[in-house]
C-alpha cells in the first residue's frame, strides 16, 4: 500500500502529491494540498459537500480515489476566486444562500459546472440538478435565488445563446 | 466525518485483456471498480472489502454507446442524455440517485449493484452490536431469521434476502435485454433475466474474474416501455419499489406482448413475461417469487381497464417485498399493482 506520486492539475497549477491507493480525492485535497475549502460531510456520497470539478464535471470527491484522478484537471472552491470573488460566491453571500457554510462549497462547485453547460437554467432544472447537495440551514430557496442571480450576471458578462431546453 | 477506507492495492488496466490477466493472479481476493459510488461506501463500512481493486474506468472498450448496445462503462449521466437509446432507458437513468452520483456511476455498476439491506448497509460498529448478518461476517439472517425447509421451520443461515435496488435492471429485463460477459475463457452472452440469481450474496451468474462488458437491446421498435419508481425522497434515494413495463400493442388495441419487470422487491429484478417465453421462475433461482403462478391470459386480448386491473392485481398478489429497505412491505406490495396499473394506462394511450 505504498504511497505513489501523482501528477494532476489543481486549480490551474500542476501539482505532485503522494497518495496511498485507498485515499479519496477529498482527503488528498485537504490533507496533502491544504485545500480545506472542500468539505467532507457524510463521506458516503449522499450530501454533496465534497463536490469538486474533475475535468469539468462536478463529481463527489469523497467517492473518487485520488489515484483515479492521475493526470486529471481539478477545480476546487479555491480555484474560483483567483483575485476577486466569483459571481456565484458573491451571489451566495448577497442572497443569504449560505448560513453555516458547510455545504456551500459543494453547492457553488455544482452550480459552477451546471452554469458552464446551461447558462440559463429554469427553477425546475435547478432543483433537479442540485438534488444531490443537501443544505440543512437555508431551505434551498435562497440558494436557488443565488444561483439564478449569478447566472444572470454571468450571462451579462459573456452573452451567449440561450441553451435549448433539455429533454426533461 | 471522514470514514477510513480499508487498505487495498489499486490497479488501473487499460484493456479488458489486461484486467482479466490481473484478476487471474488475485484468485478471489479482488473487486472490480468502475464508478465507485456503490463499492466505496461499502468499503467504508468495512463490508466485504478485498485486498486488490481493479479499476475498469480506463478501459475505452467499455464506454461505447449505440442504439442497440450500451457499454457497461457508460456513465449514467451520458445515458440519461443520450438520444440514441430508447427514451425509457434514458428516463430511467435520470431517476437514479442524484446528478452528482450519476456523473460517476456507470450502467454496469447499476445493474450489478450490491444488494441492500437494513442489517447490511451499516457501519462496522452498528453491525457488531447486533452480531453481524449472513451477508457480511455473520451466520444468521435478521430479516427472515426462521425459514421453512423441508416442511420444518429452521434457523435461516443459508438464504440472504437482501434487495436488489437497481432502477435500470427491471426495465432492461422487461425490454428483453441480454448482457455480454468477458472472462478468461472467452466471452459469453446471456439474457439479463438469467444473469440474476435469487441469492443476496451470490447475486449473479458470474464466473470468477468475469467482467460485465455490455448490454444488448433487442429491436424495440413498436414496443412501448416505461418505468415508475417509488423512493422516500425523489432526489437521491435507492428505489424501494420499481415497476417497468414493455408493451407491444396491435393496431386494434390488442396485446401482442407484455413484459413487466419488478425491482427492489427481491434479490433479483422479477420478470413477469405474459407471453410465457421467458420463464424466469421455472429456473428455480428465485427464492419466494412465483410470478407465473396464476398468471392471467392477456395475449391477444384488448387492453381495457378491466384487463389492466387484472394484471395489476396479479402483480400485487405475487410481489414479495421484504422488510429490509425503507417503507413497509405491505405498502410497497400494494403500490406494485398501483404502479403497474398507472404505467399500463399511460402506455396504452
Amino acid at each position: 500500500m505504498a504511497k505513489k506520486l501523482l501528477k494532476m492539475m489543481v486549480n490551474g497549477r500542476a501539482v505532485e502529491i503522494a497518495c496511498a491507493p485507498n485515499q479519496t480525492l477529498a482527503v488528498a485535497l485537504r490533507d496533502e494540498l491544504n485545500l480545506t475549502g472542500t468539505k467532507i460531510g457524510c463521506d458516503m456520497g449522499t450530501c454533496g459537500c465534497c463536490t469538486v470539478e474533475i475535468n469539468g464535471k462536478a463529481k463527489l470527491s469523497c467517492l473518487t480515489l485520488a489515484h483515479e484522478c492521475e493526470g486529471a484537471s481539478i477545480t476546487t472552491i479555491e480555484g474560483l476566486n483567483q483575485y476577486q470573488m466569483h459571481p456565484l460566491q458573491k451571489a451566495f453571500a448577497e442572497c443569504g444562500g449560505s448560513q453555516c457554510g458547510y455545504c456551500t462549497a459543494g453547492f457553488v462547485m455544482k452550480s459552477h459546472a451546471l452554469l458552464a453547460e446551461c447558462p440559463n437554467p429554469t427553477r425546475e432544472q435547478l432543483k433537479e440538478e442540485l438534488a444531490g447537495n443537501l443544505c440543512r440551514c437555508t431551505g434551498f430557496v435562497k440558494i436557488y435565488e443565488a444561483v439564478e442571480r449569478a447566472a444572470s450576471e454571468l450571462r451579462e458578462k459573456a452573452p451567449v445563446e440561450p441553451a435549448p431546453a433539455t429533454a426533461r | 466525518m471522514t470514514m477510513l477506507l480499508p487498505q487495498f492495492e489499486l490497479h488501473k488496466p487499460t484493456s479488458l485483456k489486461e484486467a482479466l490477466d490481473l484478476a487471474r493472479g488475485f484468485g478471489d481476493d479482488f473487486d472490480y471498480l468502475s464508478g465507485g459510488t456503490d463499492l466505496l461506501p461499502n468499503y467504508k463500512c468495512g463490508l466485504n472489502a478485498s485486498a486488490n481493486v481493479i479499476s475498469l474506468a480506463h478501459i475505452a472498450e467499455l464506454k461505447a454507446i449505440s442504439p442497440t448496445e450500451i457499454g457497461a462503462g457508460v456513465c449514467l449521466r451520458d445515458l440519461e442524455r443520450s438520444k440514441e437509446v430508447p427514451a425509457s432507458v434514458a428516463y430511467t437513468a435520470s431517476q437514479i440517485a442524484s446528478p452528482l452520483i450519476r456523473e460517476s456511476a456507470t450502467l454496469g455498476g447499476n445493474l450489478m449493484l450490491d444488494t441492500r439491506c437494513h442489517f447490511f448497509n451499516q457501519s462496522y460498529f452498528w453491525r457488531r452490536t447486533l452480531g453481524y448478518c449472513l451477508k457480511a461476517d455473520g451466520d444468521v439472517c435478521h430479516v427472515i431469521p426462521k425459514i421453512m425447509k423441508d416442511g420444518k421451520s429452521v434457523t435461516n443461515s443459508f438464504t440472504c434476502v437482501a434487495t436488489h435496488s437497481s432502477d435500470l435492471a427491471p426495465l432492461l429485463v422487461a425490454l428483453g435485454a441480454s448482457c455480454t460477459l468477458a472472462g478468461p475463457a472467452g466471452t459469453r452472452t446471456l439474457k439479463l433475466s438469467e444473469f440474476y440469481k435469487g441469492d443476496g450474496i451470490a447475486r449473479f451468474d458470474l464466473q470468477r474474474g468475469e467482467i460485465f462488458t455490455k448490454v444488448s437491446l433487442p429491436n424495440t421498435s413498436g414496443i412501448r416501455s416505461g418505468y415508475k419508481k417509488l423512493a422516500p425522497r425523489r432526489s437521491i434515494d435507492f428505489p424501494v419499489l420499481g415497476v417497468a413495463a414493455a408493451l407491444g400493442l396491435g393496431k386494434d388495441g390488442r396485446v401482442e406482448s407484455l413484459r413487466i419487470g419488478l425491482g427492489a422487491c427481491e434479490t433479483i429484478p422479477v420478470l413477469y413475461d405474459f407471453s410465457g417465453k421467458d420463464k424466469q421462475a421455472e429456473r428455480g433461482n428465485a427464492i419466494f417469487t412465483e410470478p407465473t403462478k396464476g398468471m392471467p391470459e392477456v395475449i391477444g386480448k384488448k387492453l381495457d381497464d378491466a384487463l389492466i386491473q387484472t394484471i395489476a392485481d396479479h402483480v400485487t398478489r405475487t410481489a414479495q417485498p421484504k422488510l429490509n429497505v425503507p417503507m413497509e412491505p405491505a405498502y410497497r406490495k400494494k403500490m406494485a399493482g398501483v404502479f403497474a396499473r398507472r404505467l399500463l394506462t399511460e402506455l396504452r394511450s
